[in-house]
């Protein structure tokens, strides 16, 4: 076995040999501790011999560019007003077309190859903490959610229409004979006109989209290996796709009701209503994928972890967890217009959660004295 | 079992760079050897623990968020390593061999309390590996190192010494039967 394990370590089984020692693993601890340590030794033993320093210089210089890197691009997006700097420096002929919402970024980015070809597109980089609204040549009009960016050709609408979208978008696509394509990390949506909302944040773990009228067409990725699967959305569905599980699933939503309900609820301030639920609501709200394009947050059933995670891009601050059973936590609720404060207080008067905020970095920690009232419903 | 390297830590939380290339020369290799046994292409390994160190150096900590360095940075790859391979089997479809390091894995990331050293003890193995090794026989020793230092494949090891793969694979699980034995307080 020892050899067996040895050769899968420098990559050279065949495999039988992978069934073999993955049966093995499975049989027993003891086998899974003897794979560890040989595993173990492996690294450790290569480790030993290569104290190659000229290496380790150059890595550390690469780690150098990288973090020289990683701060013009947090400048880039600070400093919305002062972009000459930067736009040199990427090669970008760029010019503010407009600046919709609060701290809506928008820009017009010319890329020019080496070649001397044009690369004409469009970015629109929504910081955390902002929005946007973007009209396209063509009438469509999507609005933005914090922490999205959407990007699409100069020439868009002339031969077609193509937007890629990286994050939240409410779409309201104005309808022609030109289909309306939205390229996400995994998955492709096409459309001749209609509304609906599409959810693709490349840190979920999943892609939604909620109808709300019309049609929508989601294609499978068309990749090397990959099968092409199409599904037809009609109204009032909801489709989700799971990036780890490579599955799809799409569930019937009340979307045409909810919709008219949104408007009366813009206008009608709701209290803070968050309550712990014991079980995850399936029965899937529209509101819910909506509401925010208003400025509030609908939530049905969501983990304190997903939660917190918008809540993040929401009020661009950071949640860190002292105790990582509370991710699992569900809540329900509405938050309209809140200050940060006044979201966080209603937390802890919940839940067992008390939390601490240090500028910009928010720390939840279990509430140990109330912990024991929470079980017990 | 392992005392936090303090100044390392206070080092990190002031993302002082002297600090940082403190830890490029101690784990950078390390952790390439980690990411490249889930990971076939070099470079992409690499790039992951670039990205580990620049993560840890964009991060926001407080002064108590990292107990021990080893355990961090091995736990950071390891995840890195796993949402890149479940990408690939996303990508490529299903693949066994995928699977099997995925599953190999999480193995290691439930054991990773015991594959946290001190600087003090990872120089202290460094220096039995070195010289157990050169206890050996020298034909052991010298095919070990080949495989090691130069990571050839068993196969390059036999073509270029000019013996039989059976051979190379004879003395290699010698060698690593003298390293377990040497290593048993440790690993």
């Amino acid at each position: 076995m020892q050899k067996l394990i040895l050769k899968y370590l420098a990559g050279e089984v065949k495999k039988k040999d992978i069934e073999q020692l993955t049966t093995w693993l499975d049989e027993s601890r003891s086998n899974q501790a003897e794979f560890l340590r040989i595993k173990k030794i492996w690294i450790e033993s290569s480790n030993a011999f290569s104290k190659d320093e000229g290496k380790n210089v150059m890595a550390f210089d690469e780690f150098r560019e990288r973090i020289e890197e990683s701060r013009r691009d947090d400048k880039i997006n600070i400093s919305q007003n002062d972009q000459k700097p930067w736009i040199k420096m990427l090669k970008y002929a760029a010019a503010i077309l407009l600046l919709v919402g609060a701290s809506g970024l928008f820009f017009f980015l010319g890329e020019r190859s080496s070649l001397g070809q044009e690369i004409d597109y469009c970015l629109v980089d929504v910081p955390n903490g902002g929005k946007s609204v973007v009209t396209l040549p063509d009438g469509t009009k999507i609005w933005l959610n914090a922490g999205s960016k959407l990007k699409y050709n100069k020439n868009f609408g002339a031969k077609t229409r193509e937007v890629y979208l990286e994050g939240e978008a409410y779409f309201d696509v104005y309808k022609q004979e030109i289909p309306f394509l939205i390229h996400t990390t995994h998955i492709n949506f096409q459309v001749l006109g209609t509304r609906f909302n599409i959810n693709s944040y490349p840190d979920n773990d999943r892609i939604e989209a909620t109808l709300v009228s019309g049609s929508l067409k989601v294609i499978g990725e068309n990749r090397e290996g990959y099968e092409r699967r199409e599904v037809l959305l009609k109204p009032d569905e909801k489709f989700t796709f799971y990036k780890n599980e490579n599955a799809l699933a799409v569930a019937k939503v009340r979307a045409k009701e909810l919709e008219e309900q949104r408007n009366e609820l813009v206008t009608k301030l709701q209290p803070i209503a968050l309550a712990r639920t014991a079980f995850l609501n399936k029965d899937i709200n529209t509101q819910e994928e909506i509401s925010w394009v208003e400025g509030d947050m609908v939530f049905t059933g969501v983990s304190l972890e997903e939660l917190t995670r918008k809540l993040e891009r929401k009020y661009d601050v950071e949640f860190v967890y002292k105790n990582e059973e509370l991710k699992s936590y569900s809540y329900s609720g509405t938050i309209k217009d809140f200050t940060i404060e006044q979201v966080l207080k209603a937390l802890s008067l919940t839940s067992p959660i008390k939390y601490t905020v240090d500028q910009k970095t928010v720390t939840l920690k279990l509430n140990k004295k109330y912990k024991i009232d929470y079980k017990k419903d | 079992m392992k005392s936090p390297d303090k100044d390392i830590l206070h080092g990190i939380y002031k993302k002082d760079i002297k600090t940082f290339e403190l830890l490029y020369n101690q784990y950078f290799n390390r952790l390439c050897h980690y990411a490249y046994s889930y990971i076939d292409e070099r470079k992409q390994a690499e790039d992951i623990v670039h990205d580990v160190f620049v993560a840890l150096w964009n991060k926001k900590l407080e002064a108590d968020t990292i107990e021990c360095i080893s355990s961090y940075l091995f736990r950071a790859a390891h995840h890195k390593c796993v949402s890149y391979l479940r990408h690939k089997i996303v990508q490529r479809k299903y693949e066994a061999r995928h699977s099997l390091k995925i599953k190999e894995a999480e193995l290691m990331y439930h054991d990773y309390k015991n594959y946290t050293f001190s600087s003090l003890q990872l120089q202290e193995m460094q220096d039995i590996i070195d010289t157990t090794i050169n206890d050996l026989p020298g034909k052991t020793a010298d095919i070990f190192k080949l495989s090691r230092k130069e990571e050839l494949k068993n196969t390059e090891i036999a073509t270029k010494l000019n013996v039989s793969v059976k051979t190379v694979e004879y003395h290699m699980t010698k060698a690593l039967q003298a390293l377990q034995q040497a290593l048993k307080e440790f690993i």
